[in-house]
């Protein structure tokens, strides 16, 4: 197991590995806006290119595949953001309870990408069609797009300061032309750099509490309770009106900074945040710490059905406040100010946490990613682009993190790579990712078949009990046998089928007699011959034996 | 070594008489790896597979049951012999097949002929699948075979279709190029079983028929290098052409079909509903070659003849099913788009809205079956509905508000009433329902909250509601026994009646017997629609407490009859006492009383809940250790460590040490834990911190703290770790959130007395 670590700059884009030094550049790669890139089903990757309208493909599967464009898909315009939805739970089949392997082809549902002008695009993957054009979703160019809970939602943000919460449906549904938003967050003042979501999201939107934490140039985080039914009370309260749903996500807690905010990521666990600035990268435990052992839930919100008046914190970096009076961390609590923790001095463009949420890979405008570990503030490793050229990379513009498996399953044999594999199969059947289109799909137009291509892969398990492999369950195998063995040999010897047991008996009995009568014939002239014969030799024996008696008399 | 194991050979001696036991306990020991050895492999191993082979000629059934049996055991466990001899087991078993199956009725009528053919099939099937993906084996054994397996498993599918599709349903998947050849005969085959005998199928028989038939199109069309046609030269040819033209021209039966029922509903009512059908796509190709089923006979006088309508609508939603499920070696073409056009059109064939012809209204027994059919039309759009969303998932994400809204069609209402659900329609439709439901929760998971239809989910909540009621089947029964008492009251006649109904004496006494119960899934698929109804909307009061008691009684219910409450009805629970929607009473005391005993964690956690485990550690630089004791009253602060005062101090021994450890703490001083980096004397504290809370006389709530603290030495980071183990959450109760606007929730310890949280606050 390792981590890969896919970065792109404003000119270079980089695989590498948090654990170990492989590294591979990606050609022909060049991004302009953040959140560009995209990993599309542990597959493909797709980036966004600067100045191009055009979306470059890398396949990340396969050993020697990677540096190349697999494929590029021709834009209507040049895009900043980008984002797929998933298509997710399809391979389990409810009907048959079976599971089914993913396809060799399987594409995420929707691709999202947004323009300077804050115009969203929503392109259906599997056929390309262009679903929607949302345009001014935004007023001003979209920062960063999200797909949330499995993909029923999706929330961008945007220069316009702004943070706008989508249905995922109202952007693709048919009878939708010009879909509305279900909530605009407006609490910054300058635009929204960016913002993220907790890692683990509930079924549904309404039981969970899903936190939204946004980070804006005004140099605050605002943290909100994504629980949108919760807050109806509230709603109705404010509002006045009987709506069954509440629209708006709960402000939970405002943290403001000394510095315009460029990038932020939580802990996996949502234990801690971390805070990327032009200055440095800071740390802020949400169970802040107190004197002794009390220890304070920053987010707690009180329960549903509460009004709730969202608290006001100021971070303060923990060397200025050791450099002041002394203060105790529960004095400057109390008049809401926590202290943070520099991890890293640097001009920061992207953050991105690990697995295990120890190690901050912080990605600079100077194009190189720093791996620290959290808990000693350490540095452990740096990457940079591979690059001969004299003039600077740019800023990192997408960092990505994600587990990957090295042991394939046929490293269990020093035999041939799986990859090899594969690619034979993709010769034959490999399918391209359908072109994106430009025109508006009509969904109005009925007569319109909607093609979309799909595949769906093999089932896991063998459905047939009659052809179950022994070696899946051998104890299954046995009791066909059993069950079929009992045909053969008539359980309890009453058999009822007491005719056929005849006829068997009838048959042998006819054989056997015809045999017989052979055989006597046989044996009867066996005895004849050997009796004939007997005679013979005794004759022969007593004239001998005479001759012999004479022979005696004689002398 | 080899000393430990039965000698192969001795098994395949014994083999030949073996039975019963013996012959099981031989198979389990073949399977053991200690045969997998190439230095057995000539004498030894050879010599098991001449015996197998041996069994395997032998004109004994039993003996070729058995040396089936063996084989396909030991080609399964023992790749040696798979790869050594396992073409020549397979041919032996493909003789003796080919050799039963032309005498086919008389080994059928020996009992045991059936079962000789399962074996037959089944392992020569199994012995095909161990081979494939091995490129020597199947190149060498099975290819060369199959020319000759094919026909006679396509002779043998005429008469055993149940056993033998699913096999050559494999091999044509896999080897489709070798069964090229044999393409046609089997699409006789396969037509014939389509036209005669479909109905007589079973429905697992039936899904492998039409997927068999769908497998017959996946064979590439040849690009022909003869068609000089400029043109067409530069159409790229996609692997999927074949399968798509077979999927076009069943989906281009439909339409025929469904202008069939125009005669009975006046289409002409609905324009939507007419521009769709229109929309329905047509094969523009020649009718000959794909139109093989036959023409229907219906007639208006012998109303039962109807009835072929839903029968043929339903092998074509078969068959295009087949189309559209089946694992593919290439992406596929599928046009959801029209499939689901087709399946609007479908749910749009109703009486609901649309009036019946005029001249029809009057034959009631006509009526009566078109009453019946329709919605068994409909339920044919539902039922492809399924297949699309289970398989296709997201992909049909623009289409299911429209699926939603249709199945509002599907939901009876009484004649010229508002609105009302005709119960007893649906009572009569309950599978069909059951397929709506998990259809509903197959769509409701890819959907948020806000839906533009939402009237279909409060209808189909008391459809659920009611359908989840034990049905007697007497009811009706009883209905009209008492209307005819009534009248037999009136004439007095009750004497002769009575003498009639000895037989239905159960019915009286026993009326219970007759109850017809609801199956688990049923309720699966009813919790989960319900806890998504929940989860998703607030609903209004009346359905609510519908919901509530349902899930209460039938979780006493069922929890009388298993002893445990099944999983979804603890997760609707759950669900419930999440969302009390308008009520204002929380039903978490109902819930835990009904899970008593049960250890239920989520419940656990709603009453006792807890912070996330482990906090996020960070070095820091140490302070200028400015951390002084500061009583701040002023900043509400109930958790300040008093001191001093204990009001509640007991002579224990741990209280005493907490005690001295908190005296040390409230010193700023050399013991104090303020860890420094290069302090050499690192400290590694732990802390577990006990708490009882005290409700003093007064407004003042004070909490004393009792902390142990165990001081380990020598660690080699320094740091202060607290371990926060449990803590009170927000179990408080609505009135006193309201004064707690501007407390910020603290995190407590350990071991919470039984006061309430509210004590927390402070004033």
């Amino acid at each position: 197991m390792d981590e890969q670590v896919i970065f792109t700059t404003n000119t270079s884009g980089t695989i590498s590995s948090v654990h170990s030094f492989e590294q591979v550049n990606l050609r022909q790669c060049s991004t302009q806006a953040r959140n560009s890139c995209v990993r599309v089903s542990n597959k493909y990757l797709f980036i966004a290119q600067a100045q191009k309208a055009l979306i470059n493909v890398y396949n990340l599967a396969g050993s020697f595949k990677r540096e190349s464009v697999e494929q590029r898909l021709p834009l209507p315009e040049v895009l900043k953001c980008l984002e797929v939805v998933q298509n997710t739970g399809v391979q389990y089949d409810r009907i048959e309870s079976v599971s089914h392997n993913l396809p060799e082809f399987n594409l995420p549902y929707l691709l999202l990408g947004s323009t300077e002008s804050g115009k969203l695009y929503i392109w259906e993957l599997n056929s390309g069609a262009l679903l929607n054009v949302k345009p001014m979703a935004h007023y001003q160019s979209i920062t960063k797009i999200k797909s949330i809970l499995n993909g029923k939602y999706i929330i961008t943000s945007g220069n316009d300061s702004r943070v706008i919460i989508w249905q995922t449906v109202d952007l693709v549904s048919a009878s939708n032309d010009d879909p509305k938003p279900i909530c605009i967050l407006h609490d910054h003042t300058l635009p929204v750099t960016d913002f993220q979501v907790s890692s683990s999201q509930g079924k549904f939107l309404s039981c969970t509490d899903t936190k939204l934490f946004t980070a804006s140039q005004d140099a605050t985080i605002r943290c909100y309770d994504l629980s949108l039914i919760g807050s109806k009370k509230k709603q109705e309260e404010r509002n006045g009106d009987e709506v069954g749903i509440g629209k708006e996500p709960a402000l939970l807690a405002t943290f403001t900074t000394p510095y315009a905010i460029k990038s932020i990521t939580l802990d996996p666990a949502d234990r801690a945040c971390y805070i990327g600035t032009a200055d440095a990268c800071f740390s802020l435990n949400l169970f802040y710490k107190l004197k002794g052992n009390v220890v304070v839930n920053l987010l707690q919100s009180t329960g549903m059905n509460t009004i709730q008046k969202s608290k006001v914190f100021s971070l303060v970096p923990r060397s200025l406040v050791t450099g002041g009076e002394n203060q105790d961390s529960d004095v400057l609590y109390s008049m809401g100010q926590l202290i943070c923790d520099k991890i890293l001095n640097s001009n920061v463009s992207c953050l991105e946490i690990s697995m295990d949420g120890t190690l901050l890979l912080i990605g600079d405008t100077e194009g190189k990613v720093s791996i620290a570990e959290i808990y000693s503030k350490q540095i452990i490793r740096t990457i940079q682009t591979l690059t001969t050229s004299q003039t600077s990379v740019g800023e990192v513009t997408n960092l990505l993190v994600s587990p990957n498996r090295i042991e394939n399953d046929n490293q269990l044999f020093e035999g041939e790579s799986k990859g090899k594999h594969t690619n034979s199969n993709n010769d034959h059947n490999s399918v391209k990712i359908p072109n994106l289109q430009r025109v508006i799909f009509d969904t109005k137009n009925k007569s319109n078949l909607h093609d979309i291509w799909y595949q769906i892969g093999e089932p896991e398990t063998e459905t047939d009990p009659n052809l179950l492999l022994p070696l899946n369950d051998f104890n299954a195998y046995l009791e066909r046998i059993k069950s079929q063995e009992s045909m053969f040999t008539h359980i309890g010897k009453i058999s009822s089928d007491v005719k056929v047991v005849d006829d068997e008996i009838n048959a042998s009995l006819s054989l056997d007699q015809t045999d017989k009568d052979k055989e006597v014939v046989e044996l009867k002239a066996n005895i004849e011959a050997l009796t004939h014969a007997y005679k013979e030799l005794r004759s022969m024996h007593e004239t001998l034996y005479e001759e012999h008696q004479q022979i005696l008399g004689k002398q | 070594m080899s000393e430990e194991f039965i000698a192969a050979s001795t098994l395949a001696k014994s083999l030949e008489f073996a039975q019963g036991n013996d012959f099981h306990a031989i198979l389990t020991t073949l399977r053991s790896p200690a045969y997998i050895n190439e230095q057995l492999l000539k004498s030894e191993l050879g010599f098991l597979v001449t015996k197998i082979l041996k069994l395997l000629r032998s004109s004994n059934d039993f003996d070729l049951w058995k040396g089936c049996h063996t084989s396909v055991v030991v080609c399964a466990y023992n790749p040696l012999i798979l790869s050594a001899h396992g073409g020549q087991l397979l041919a032996a078993i493909y003789s003796k097949l080919e050799q039963k199956t032309s005498f086919y009725s008389s080994v059928i009528s020996s009992s045991h002929g059936k079962e000789l053919f399962n074996t037959l099939v089944s392992s020569m099937a199994i012995i095909i699948d161990l081979t494939k993906n091995k490129p020597t084996l199947s190149r060498e054994a099975l290819v060369p075979k199959l020319k000759a397996i094919i026909p006679t498993l396509i002779t043998l599918s005429q008469y055993e279709p149940k056993l033998v599709l699913p096999v050559l349903q494999k091999i044509l998947k896999r080897n489709n190029t070798t069964f090229k050849p044999f393409i046609n005969k089997f699409r006789t085959v396969l037509t014939n079983l389509i036209i005669s005998d479909y109905a007589s199928l079973d429905s697992k028989t039936q899904k492998s028929v039409c997927e068999n038939f769908a497998y017959l199109h996946l064979l590439k069309i040849q690009v022909s290098n003869t068609n000089d046609d400029e043109t067409q030269a530069h159409h790229k040819v996609y692997p999927d052409a074949n399968w798509r033209t077979g999927l076009l021209s069943i989906l281009s039966q439909f339409k025929p079909i469904i202008q069939l029922c125009e005669e009975i509903l006046d289409f002409e009512q609905d324009n939507e509903l007419q521009k769709l059908i229109a929309a329905l796509p047509v094969n523009a190709e020649s009718h000959n070659e794909t139109e093989f089923l036959p023409r229907m006979k219906l007639d208006f006088n012998a109303p039962l003849s109807l009835w072929e309508i839903p029968q043929r609508l339903s092998l074509l939603v078969d068959m295009l099913v087949a189309f559209i499920s089946l694992p593919t070696p290439f992406p596929i073409r599928v046009p959801l788009g029209g499939i689901n056009s087709l399946c609007e059109v479908l749910l749009g064939v109703s009486n609901k809205y649309l009036p019946l012809k005029k001249e029809l209204r009057r034959d009631n027994e006509l009526n009566g079956v078109i009453n019946n059919i329709l919605p068994q039309i409909q339920f044919q759009g539902i039922k492809l509905w399924e297949i699309i969303v289970s398989k296709y998932g997201k992909c049909g994400l623009s289409l299911f508000e429209g699926i939603l809204s249709s199945i509002e069609l599907f939901i009876p209402l009484k004649k010229k009433s508002n609105n009302e659900i005709d119960f007893n329609v649906v009572g009569s439709l309950k599978s069909e329902f059951f397929a709506v439901f998990r259809l509903i929760n197959m769509i409701m998971s890819h959907l948020g909250h806000q839906l533009s239809t939402v009237s279909v989910i409060s209808q189909l909540i008391d459809v659920a509601l009611f359908l989840s009621r034990d049905k007697t089947l007497i009811d009706s029964l009883f209905k009209n026994r008492k209307s005819n008492t009534k009248q037999q009251g009136k004439t007095k006649q009750s004497k002769k009646t009575k003498n009639n109904e000895g037989a239905f004496s159960d019915i009286y006494t026993h009326p219970e017997l007759f109850v017809f119960k609801n199956s688990m899934s049923w309720f699966n698929e009813i919790n989960e629609f319900l806890i998504t109804a929940l989860n998703n909307w607030i609903l209004p009061s009346t359905p609510h407490i519908q919901i509530l008691k349902y899930s209460i009684t039938q979780s006493l219910r069922l929890k009388e009859k298993f002893g445990y409450i099944p999983e979804t009805f603890v997760d609707l629970l759950r669900c419930e006492v999440l969302h009390p929607g308008n009520e204002r009473v929380s039903i978490l005391p109902i819930a835990i009383s009904l899970l008593k005993g049960s250890n239920d964690d989520m419940f656990e956690l709603l009453c006792h809940p807890k912070v996330p485990v482990g906090m996020v550690y960070q070095l820091h630089k140490p302070l200028d250790s400015g951390e002084e004791e500061e009583e701040r009253g002023s900043t509400s602060e109930s958790e300040t460590i008093t001191n001093g005062s204990y009001p509640h101090a007991s002579t224990d021994l741990k209280t005493f040490r907490a005690l001295e450890n908190l005296e040390n703490v409230s010193i700023p001083g050399p013991e104090r834990a303020v860890p420094k980096l290069d302090d050499e004397t690192a400290v590694f504290k732990k802390r577990t911190v006990e708490e009882i809370t005290g409700k003093e006389s007064g407004s003042v709530n004070k909490k004393v703290k009792v902390m142990e603290e165990t001081i380990v030495e020598g660690a080699k980071e320094s740091t202060t770790e607290v371990i926060v183990t449990q803590t009170e959450t927000e179990a408080r109760s609505i009135e006193d959130s309201e004064d707690e606007e501007d407390d910020e929730f603290e995190i407590p310890a350990i071991e919470l007395s039984d006061e309430e949280g509210g004590d927390e606050k402070e004033e």
